[in-house]
């Protein structure tokens, strides 16, 4: 793998983590807010 | 506890240690022994780093969160997967590509020796006395279910993890923790199916959820802004992502775990694996304790889930007056389970809070009466559950899952204190060249030398509350100077080993004022050490006395 791609790889996992996280905290706010 | 629950247990402790073992390779070589010659793949490392931080207190203490307030205590990982991705931007290229053994080492590398051995002191220190306490919360609440003393409670966890860790290093301790997360997540899944089977037999899913809600345990998410709480959004945003910074960044019992992947991008691989699944894991922990909630709500709980004060109430003055409440007790349960089965919200939450207060003071009879002022009883709702209401040999899978976590998070411990005495002080100041297998003698005893303290320091802390608190004190004392430390060393090229080393006593004075004069959530203890140790450090960086100049970065990213 080159570094480069190795990098957009690493990059996009980045970005990944930090959606899945505001995904899970959007989530549990609705959540919070339809069994209240 | 049934004999084939108790089979289940032995088979289990026998087998991580005989699997730990056979799995380990050239731990005659000091690299092989404490880095597993930087050869485990991620996925490897990546579930070490996260058996290490979930300790046993994980299981018994958030399930017992998630029953009492509900789903919020998860806000305080909401900065680990930012730390995640700045760490893995950050300190892992510099670790990894400076080949160190420890994260201190580093330190002496880019400042000086002083400030390597004042880092590594403070780890040292900390770590000896959180490992007693990871040792000690468990085995005070698994003494009480089992129906063992404190001491035998505290053996049968430590001297297994002596062992597997003494003979097989960190490769021992790597793959018992690979086994000891899927025994953990399946033991909690375990727990949820049993627990919604007997829910779904009473209400459905989505009448259990609004009985869960109704009282507010499913407001996972609170955007209030007060420095004060620490469960809100902003102090787990901000205030945990410190926290974590400081505890996997400059945390050898963390670092060591990263440094055992066999590439640098397969160290980041481990550490984001932590940020992928930590806060959903946190959940199901949580979501445990809320349905065990709910599953209480149809079966009658009793008064306390801690029995062992019972005698000693019953003999005590505050007799009468806690068989009254047991009595008010009964009554109030039996109202409320009609209530929540008629679906009559606001006669639900009126007797819910009434079992609150019946609770709140039997708790407040057992303290008179025990003169257990630490007495908490939500870290016995779970293991409580386990005891009473699960099938036979799931029992011992949950217990083992209990013993399996307090000794993964206990066994890494070890492993890096070990490997901190070794390589930050005996190598570095007494024996500097010696072969391999000196080094590697050296770092089992001192493994055992640390395990035993450890298993002494529990003991202690198990009959003394307060010791628990002051060691939980003390790492918000002293991660953030530490982690204010390694930022001058990574991210500033002008700081001094002047500045960096008295940058980083400014910041625990700083911080231990601030703690002592003030009610602002341990939190933002980290932030405040790092900020402090920062400036100071830059600032006394300014003009450095000619004698303590040292050369610029070693190591570059």
């Amino acid at each position: 793998m080159t570094p480069e791609r190795r990098a957009r790889t690493m990059t996009r996992r980045y970005a990944q983590v930090l959606a899945l996280e505001a995904a899970i905290i959007a989530a549990l706010w609705v959540f919070g807010h339809l069994y209240r | 506890m049934r004999v084939v629950d108790w089979i289940v247990v032995a088979l289990y402790i026998t087998w991580i240690v005989v699997d730990g073992l056979r799995r380990s390779k050239r731990t005659h070589e000091v690299e092989g022994y404490l880095l597993a010659n930087r050869s485990l793949a991620w996925w490897v490392s990546g579930l070490s780093v996260m058996a290490t931080q979930m300790s046993a207190v994980t299981i018994v203490s958030t399930t017992g969160l998630g029953y009492l307030t509900g789903l919020r205590f998860v806000q305080l990982y909401f900065g680990l997967p930012l730390a995640m991705v700045i760490l893995s931007m950050t300190v892992v290229p510099f670790f990894t590509r400076a080949r160190v053994y420890t994260a201190y080492e580093y330190l002496e590398q880019r400042f000086d020796a002083r400030t390597r051995s004042l880092a590594a002191l403070l780890f040292l220190v900390g770590r000896t006395a959180s490992l007693g306490v990871t040792l000690a919360a468990p085995a005070v609440v698994m003494s009480v279910i089992l129906g063992w003393t404190v001491p035998v409670t505290v053996l049968a966890i430590c001297v297994p993890m002596i062992v597997y860790t003494t003979l097989g290093g960190v490769q021992a301790v790597a793959w018992t923790d690979v086994k000891q997360m899927f025994v953990v997540v399946g033991g909690m899944l375990s727990a949820v199916a049993i627990l919604l089977y007997g829910i779904l037999g009473h209400v459905s899913l989505g009448q259990a959820m609004h009985l869960a809600g109704s009282t507010g345990r499913l407001q996972a998410v609170d955007f209030t802004f007060n420095p004060k709480e620490t469960y809100t959004f902003w102090s787990g945003m901000i205030g945990g992502l410190f926290l974590m910074l400081s505890y996997f960044g400059c945390d050898q019992s963390q670092v060591q775990r990263y440094l055992t992947a066999r590439s640098e991008d397969e160290s980041r691989s481990s550490l984001l694996m932590s940020a992928f699944v930590k806060i959903p894991l946190q959940l199901l922990i949580l979501s445990t304790g809320v349905l065990v909630f709910v599953f209480y709500v149809f079966k009658t709980p009793p008064m306390l889930f801690n029995r062992a004060y019972d005698d000693r109430v019953a003999a005590s003055p505050q007799a009468a007056d806690y068989a009254a409440l047991q009595r008010r007790f009964d009554d109030t349960i039996a109202a409320r389970r009609d209530a929540a089965s008629n679906g009559d919200r606001d006669a639900f939450l009126r007797i819910d809070a009434e079992v609150r207060d019946i609770r709140a003071g039997a708790v407040a009879l057992v303290k008179q009466a025990s003169g257990d002022a630490g007495y908490n009883d939500a870290n016995y709702v779970f293991p409580t559950f386990i005891t009473t209401q699960m099938p036979i040999g799931l029992v011992g899978l949950m217990i083992a899952a209990i013993f399996a976590a307090a000794m993964s998070a206990s066994g890494g411990e070890l492993n890096s204190l070990a490997t901190a005495t070794v390589i930050d002080f005996y190598k570095r100041r007494f024996r500097p060249a010696a072969p391999d297998s000196h080094y590697v003698t050296v770092s089992r005893v001192a493994t055992i030398a640390w395990g035993l303290l450890a298993c002494l320091v529990a003991m202690q802390a198990a009959n003394q509350g307060s010791l628990i608190e002051v060691v939980n004190r003390y790492g918000s004392y002293v991660y953030g100077a530490i982690l204010g430390v390694f930022i001058l060393a990574i991210l500033t090229k002008r700081a001094t080993s002047r500045g960096a080393f008295y940058g980083m006593i400014a910041a625990m004075i700083v911080v231990v004022t601030v703690a002592q004069t003030s009610t602002i959530s341990y939190l933002w203890y980290n932030l405040i050490g790092a900020a402090v140790a920062v400036a100071v450090g830059l600032v006394l960086s300014v003009r450095p006395p000619a004698t303590s100049q040292r050369p610029a970065v070693r190591v570059s990213p």
